[in-house]
């Protein structure tokens, strides 16, 4: 019974959003990654519908309210697909999505194998772990769980008796979702499993169709492979949500900003928008620097009205109203303060938690070597190259506003005590990864990159 | 001389480096422990406190000790008095956190161990200074007499522990989400060996055909390949190393869970929650007392919406169920909760000596 229930919430979340990504993009091409993108879609979709069951002081520990918005949802959307004569199921491109090609290389092929066993080991201890044991660590038992129950006890998002009460809902609001019946750990780890893993998926499918299945599979593994990230797979936490809701709308930026589609904008717009809606590091270093990117794009290419309609104005429409509603409490923005003062002392424990400790390997290590080499390659066109690159301009923005925030602000603290420096610093780490390993794997196969733009 | 012989010289030779420490220890009477490497520091905690079976009257306790003046060595040797086993927390002076190495110093009238500090991935050769904490019960202390370090590793020796540092495996603890201390050798973060060898490898690369093209660069194609390709296998192969000890980490929660329900470094808290809501099911709403704070937050979590009390909370109600620590005697009848004492009966013990104790009539 468990089981089936958890299947249906989860499907119905799935099809919310294949449903608005279909509605969005309406293009034959793009199918196959809306139904994995539908997932992370439909999890944004039901912050939304908690958030406006709380304003409506609607109370929502029951399945009536909950599973009512929902059913109004999907009947709207599905209204809408008909009038659209659009169809969900009708010539699905089921290959596509299991479409891979081997590489023709030896090398490659080891290269290729073990990408796979690593990435396969990852997954499955990740999954084992959401799926069979309890919460198990600090944070989870006392910040993000432990506000999941207390809220879905009283039915609406409650001050009192929970920590950090400003912090945003997205995480919450699903583990609520799973948890109507009872709250089981299983049960909602799982569910958060499943954004990780369809994020991930639909980055795989999304680098696949732009280069191949090699580049697709070591990329995921970079990423997943990052020793913090492969620990905050396993969940607790929402941490790991912002990163691939940034990822998956960097993605989608540096395909907006190439080809000027303006579905691929607004999907854009949408996850770094429910990136800030997992906690408030994606409205800081998600929406933030997506703005200045868009806006800066605006301003180049002489037609501000295209980004401002279908990035800009959605973007802020869904990003501002949890931070909205946190001022209008009387609450803070930042848990944490903000008190301005040097802190000299915060550079050299920089130097030792990116580049000694174990929580990023030797990520930072490959960055550091690489990003030079290729910004000395493109010392002649650097601005020009920045700007083609969104994904690398949104690491670099995100990297030198939390240096700003660890060395000129009393956050200094989460660095000294070790509490939140690498769990930040993963936002920046990841989009440098994936910039990097786009670019290099052009690079790689291509002596004239600039001339060629994909390898496939 | 022939094949065989030679490879029987090259074996003896073998030998002698290697186990010539280890006579060294037999000739001088002191007993050699092995050094363990505990998964958290709660659980090498929690083994302690299995051993010594510390009560509210003889409470563990630890002495830490900060020894700069030793000599430099590759052993500690302790001479000292105990009626109960020591177990001490041991390692180099400035050692990361997660490199602490235990041991359980056996009961003795004069007792003399040599401890190897090797094992820790934040020992080197030529490094002055240990770190050591004793732990004992209070009212049954043991006397540490003398502290010395002893070299009794040759220099093959060394290179063989350097070698199996990296291999000691991640903590994870109940902060892994915010931080990995990562892996070592010789005193030296693995990541900052491995970057440092990649830089290098990458500028041999683009000097080796320099000199060799007349001064001439290669191409920016030739000099991006090498680099990717020598960062990609460093990367697969310190993920190959994090995955083993993700994997045996998995494996052993796993196991830890559904043989024993419990689960690392939170050891008993599961079983005392599950105990909890068993008995708030008979009797319901009843608020619980916690005595030892340090389960708080995650018991809290765990039992949620009982109420959990903390011993000054209960001043203004009262409460059937109460969780303490350090009994070890089911027939208990009287504990201890921070400074005052009540009756009860134990309802349920718990294997790292937690107790969840009812009413006194409540058998």
């Amino acid at each position: 019974m468990i089981l089936l229930n958890c299947i249906g919430t989860a499907l119905m979340l799935l099809a919310e959003g294949t449903m608005l990504h279909r509605l969005i993009t309406r293009s034959e091409e793009e199918r196959a990654i809306g139904v994995l993108l539908g997932y992370p879609l439909g999890v944004f979709i039901n912050a939304l519908v908690f958030f406006s069951l709380h304003l409506l002081h609607i109370p929502f520990n029951s399945y009536l309210s909950v599973f009512g918005a929902h059913g109004i949802l999907i009947a709207t959307f599905f209204t809408l697909l008909w009038r659209a004569e659009l169809s969900l199921l009708k010539n699905f491109p089921v290959k596509s999505l299991f479409s891979f090609s081997l590489p023709k290389s030896p090398l490659e092929r080891v290269f290729f194998f073990v990408a796979l066993l690593f990435l396969i080991v990852i997954l499955l201890t990740s999954f084992v772990t959401a799926a069979t044991l309890p919460m198990f660590y600090w944070d989870s038992f006392s910040h993000w769980a432990l506000r999941s129950k207390v809220t879905l006890d009283a039915g609406s998002f409650v001050t009192e008796g929970v920590i950090q009460p400003q912090y945003p809902i997205l995480f919450h609001s699903i583990q609520m979702l799973f948890s109507l019946s009872q709250f089981r750990d299983q049960v909602v780890n799982t569910a958060t499993f499943l954004l990780s893993l369809t994020s991930l998926c639909s980055l795989f499918l999304f680098v696949r169709d732009r280069r191949d299945s090699f580049c697709a599979l070591i990329l995921l593994m970079l990423l997943t492979g990052i020793p913090l990230i492969a620990i905050h797979l396993r969940q607790g936490m929402g941490d790991i949500h912002i990163l691939l809701y940034v990822l998956l709308s960097a993605m989608l930026l540096e395909q907006a900003l190439t080809s000027r589609e303006r579905s691929a904008f607004l999907l854009s717009a949408i996850f770094v928008s429910a990136s800030a809606w997992a906690k408030y590091e994606g409205l800081y270093f998600g929406v933030l620097p997506w703005l200045a990117i868009v806006s800066i794009d605006a301003l180049r290419n002489r037609s501000p009205w295209e980004n401002i309609r279908f990035g800009i104005l959605p973007a802020l429409l869904l990003t501002i109203p949890w931070p909205l509603l946190t001022l209008l409490r009387g609450l803070n923005l930042s848990a944490h303060g903000g008190s301005l003062a040097f802190h000299p002392e915060a550079i050299p424990l920089i130097f030792e938690q990116l580049f000694t400790l174990g929580s990023f390997g030797i990520i930072w290590w490959v960055i550091t070597l690489l990003l030079p080499l290729l910004l000395w390659f493109e010392r002649r066109r650097l601005v020009q190259f920045f700007l083609e690159h969104p994904v690398l301009f949104w690491g670099c923005i995100s990297f030198i506003l939390l240096l700003g925030v660890y060395i000129f602000t009393n956050d200094v603290r989460g660095l000294i005590h070790r509490d939140n420096f690498s769990r930040a610093m993963l936002l920046p780490a990841l989009l440098f990864t994936y910039a990097i390993g786009m670019e290099g794997y052009k690079r790689f196969y291509s002596p004239h990159p600039n001339l060629s733009r994909s390898v496939s | 001389m022939d094949q065989a012989m030679k490879k029987s010289l090259l074996l003896i030779v073998l030998s002698i480096l290697l186990l010539g420490g280890e006579q060294l220890h037999a000739e001088e009477g002191s007993l050699l422990l092995p050094a363990e490497h505990a998964y958290s520091n709660e659980e090498a905690l929690a083994s302690f406190v299995r051993l010594l079976k510390p009560t509210p009257e003889h409470d563990i306790y630890f002495d830490p000790i900060k020894a700069d003046q030793l000599n430099e060595g590759s052993h500690l040797r302790i001479f000292y008095q105990s009626k109960n086993p020591v177990p001490v927390e041991f390692g180099p002076l400035g050692m990361v956190a997660g490199d602490i190495l235990s041991a359980v110093l056996p009961p003795a009238e004069q007792g003399d161990v040599l401890l190897p500090l090797a094992p820790s991935p934040s020992w080197r050769a030529g490094a002055k200074g240990i770190f050591l904490k004793v732990y004992g019960k209070i009212g049954e202390e043991s006397r540490i007499q003398k502290l010395r370090v002893e070299n009794h590793l040759s220099i093959f020796q060394r290179f063989v522990s350097y070698i199996h540092q990296p291999f000691s495996p991640e903590r994870f603890t109940y902060s892994t989400m915010s931080e990995l201390a990562g892996y070592r050798m010789g005193g030296a973060s693995l990541a900052v060996l491995i970057g440092i060898l990649i830089g290098f490898i990458i500028v041999l690369l683009i000097a080796i055909p320099f000199f060799r093209q007349q001064r001439k660069f290669p191409s920016q194609h030739i000099i991006l390949r090498n680099a990717f390709l020598t960062c990609l296998c460093f990367l697969f192969l310190y993920e190959a190393r994090f995955l083993i000890d993700l994997t045996a980490y998995t494996v052993r929660l796993e196991r830890e869970w559904f043989t024993e329900g419990r689960l690392g470094h939170a050891g008993d808290i599961y079983q005392i929650a599950d105990a909890v809501l068993e008995r708030v099911a008979e009797k319901r709403d009843t608020p619980v007392l916690l005595c030892n704070p340090e389960i708080a937050t995650p018991l809290r979590y765990l039992i949620y919406p009982t109420p959990l009390l903390s011993p000054e909370e209960l001043v203004n109600t009262t409460s059937a169920l109460a969780i303490t620590n350090r009994v070890w005697d089911p027939s208990t009848k009287s504990f201890q909760c921070t400074d005052f004492r009540f009756d009860g009966t134990v309802i349920r013990l718990f294997r790292d000596g937690a107790v969840l104790a009812g009413p006194p009539s409540d058998l």
